[in-house]
């Protein structure tokens, strides 16, 4: 809690979002709200619903322009009001980051940050950076950076159905306080 | 029985120009040749002018002097907001047009725990909305008025204390004409402890029975019945802007004096808004309006004032702003709170409702929604949008359904007859048939295919039964 994350896929539909959900869903049966701040598509109820998803938990937000959107990031990570706040910001430069790193503090909330691969080579306060990649068995997750360690080496989650599960000789889930076991 | 008296001495320069001390101005009646000044405002009362004067003369002294005509209808406005916030202290308000009002506060005492904290909110709200005012209290209405009329902030809570205090008050203050003042004066008698002194029957028919029931009315040996002021349901108040103004920040300064008037007016009824509507009056329509909602009923004036001010921040106004007119209907009941003069900390469920009232005034009612399962196999029907927090879960959900969404499908090119994005498209399961919608005009008869694409994106794609040659992304599998 109370930090960034930013997840780089390398393209839609690899199972970027898939992976969140578990973690999703477990702060919304909580009870706590989840919002989705200028997602790119529309968020399919069904699906959502489908991956455990209490939908009277989870708050979409549509702004017009992108600063509209990194403004209602910002209020909803300071609030302290939502337990995860989603965003796939079209551009955002190091200050912007700074900011949200701040607010996510002050809410002790978790801020969840999609960005195109190509950010990867610029640094970034987030407090952990994924990038992702399509993968023969699955998804591909390789830990650009972290809080007390340093990258490693890629690992792969298999993909079962419409969802990425996980391999059976580790458990690997990406949690909010972000200890990646 | 408490009387709180507001005199306002500038009302009818309040009402045409708000507070403007810089330039003389003032304010005249009547006609022709009989104009003669009503009131002036500070700048102007340094230059010599004052009320009774004629106009002509005025103009004489100074030659920059803004003469405005009294506009009696515009104050009757003005008055009826100005009670509407009143409302908030006591039920029992008497408007005294055109000069201020009276509010019986007896009954008020106890909720507000004293005379002096309806006191210090009543000057404060009247600082605010920017009126010279006069206060005074007694235990009678007339004698209030009167004290109000003196100046000095008198306040006498006894009824024994009346006489002494109504004693140097000048004749010519309560005289109904200026004749009558100056018959007073021819007989030697300038202030109301002497007029006390006179043989009642002497002076009731010298001057009527009038007269003296006034004077008793004021020393509370006659009763004195007034007409309370009993306010519409719907609040619908305007102000003219003294000067056209193009900026939003000047607009949320003058709208700030209206919200205050609606944030008493609901006081007194014991509800609050759920919803506002700003009128931006140009000089031709078609006006401008700015609407307002709340998730949960309010009435705190700073909460409604913060609101408009996010709103406003967004409004590029299209022509200058003669008027703005703010409309509240339908005001929901409000569960008591105890009341203290700054609010009190806020719960939880007011942080979240702050914090969606705050997205939704910036960001537009449409823009902060939740979404919910609908009960339909079209998958471009599936879902709809609803308010936050109230999704009706479903029990049960088709399976294999893409976490993502097209608003509308996009056709996909084909390669020797096989869908094609970033390469071929390998379909990893389906068909799954999905026919319907044809009792409403859109009917549907697809085949969906879960599908990957070279480079490992999912995505859930179908194809038409009626054209089986063409196909669509309808969905990402994320």
């Amino acid at each position: 809690m109370g930090a960034l994350t930013e997840l780089l896929p390398s393209q839609e539909g690899i199972g970027e979002l898939g992976l969140i959900m578990p973690a999703l869903a477990h702060l919304s049966q909580r009870g706590r709200w989840v919002a989705w701040i200028a997602p790119p598509y529309i968020p399919y109820a069904p699906a959502l619903a489908g991956q455990g998803i209490r939908l009277s938990q989870l708050l979409i937000i549509q702004p017009q322009s992108s600063r509209d959107s990194l403004w209602a990031v910002e209020q909803t990570l300071r609030s302290g009001q939502c337990g995860a706040v989603v965003t796939w910001p079209r551009e955002i430069d190091d200050r912007a980051l700074r900011r949200l790193q701040l607010a996510a503090e002050a809410g002790q909330a978790w801020g969840l940050l999609y960005r195109s691969p190509q950010t990867a080579t610029t640094a970034s306060p987030a407090a952990l950076r994924i990038s992702l990649q399509s993968a023969a068995e699955g998804l591909s997750v390789r830990i650009l950076k972290r809080r007390g360690g340093s990258a490693t080496a890629p690992i792969t989650l298999k993909r079962e159905g419409a969802a990425t599960r996980l391999p059976s000789d580790r458990s690997f889930f990406v949690r909010p306080d972000h200890a990646v076991a | 029985m408490l009387w709180l008296s507001v005199f306002l001495p500038k009302f009818p320069l309040d009402v045409l120009a708000n507070g403007q001390n810089d330039t003389p101005i003032a304010i005249m009646e009547g006609q022709g040749n009989r104009q003669l000044i009503y009131v002036s405002n500070a700048a102007a009362e340094r230059e010599g002018i004052h009320a009774g004067m004629p106009v002509s003369a005025a103009q004489a002294l100074c030659r920059n002097l803004e003469i405005l005509p009294r506009d009696q209808e515009a104050e009757h406005r003005a008055l009826d907001q100005l009670a509407l916030w009143a409302m908030q202290f006591t039920p029992a308000v008497s408007l005294m047009p055109g000069k201020g009002l009276l509010l019986e506060v007896g009954g008020s005492l106890k909720l507000f725990r004293g005379f002096q904290p309806i006191l210090q909110k009543i000057g404060h709200d009247l600082q605010a909305m920017g009126h010279a005012f006069q206060l005074a209290s007694a235990p009678t209405a007339r004698g209030a008025w009167w004290l109000s009329r003196h100046g000095g902030e008198r306040h006498v809570h006894r009824l024994a204390d009346m006489e002494a205090a109504l004693a140097p008050l000048p004749l010519s203050l309560i005289a109904r004409t200026a004749a009558e003042a100056e018959v007073f004066a021819t007989l030697g008698i300038r202030e109301l402890g002497e007029c006390l002194t006179l043989p009642r029957d002497g002076l009731a028919r010298r001057f009527g029975q009038e007269w003296v029931d006034r004077l008793d009315q004021a020393l509370g040996r006659l009763a004195d019945i007034r007409a309370f002021y009993t306010p519409p349901i719907r609040f619908e108040q305007s102000l003219e802007l003294p000067a056209p103004v193009q900026d939003t920040e000047a607009l949320l300064f003058a709208a700030r004096r209206l919200l205050v008037t609606l944030s008493g007016f609901l006081l007194g009824y014991g509800r609050g808004v759920q919803h506002f509507t700003l009128e931006l009056l140009h000089d031709a329509p078609p006006h401008e309006e700015i609407t307002v909602g709340l998730m949960t009923p309010s009435r705190e004036s700073p909460h409604l004032i913060n609101l408009l001010r996010e709103r406003l921040d967004r409004v590029q106004l299209a022509a200058p702003v003669m008027g703005i007119r703010l409309v509240a209907e339908n005001p929901e009941l409000l569960g008591s709170r105890n009341l203290s003069l700054f609010s009190d900390p806020a719960t939880a469920q007011d942080n979240w409702a702050i914090l969606m009232e705050r997205l939704r005034a910036r960001l537009g009612q449409q823009a902060v929604y939740g979404v919910q399962p609908h009960p339909d196999h079209r998958p471009e029907h599936a879902w709809a949008n609803c308010p936050p927090g109230r999704a009706e879960a479903e029990s049960t959900h088709p399976q294999g359904r893409p976490l993502w969404l097209l608003p509308t499908p996009r056709p996909l090119r084909l390669l020797r007859n096989r869908p094609y994005l970033d390469g071929p498209l390998m379909l990893k399961s389906g068909p799954e048939r999905i026919e319907s919608g044809w009792w409403d005009g859109a009917p549907v008869a697809r085949d969906y295919y879960l599908a990957e694409t070279t480079r490992g994106a999912r995505l859930w794609i179908f194809r038409e039964h009626a054209e089986p040659g063409k196909w669509f992304v309808h969905g990402i599998a994320s």
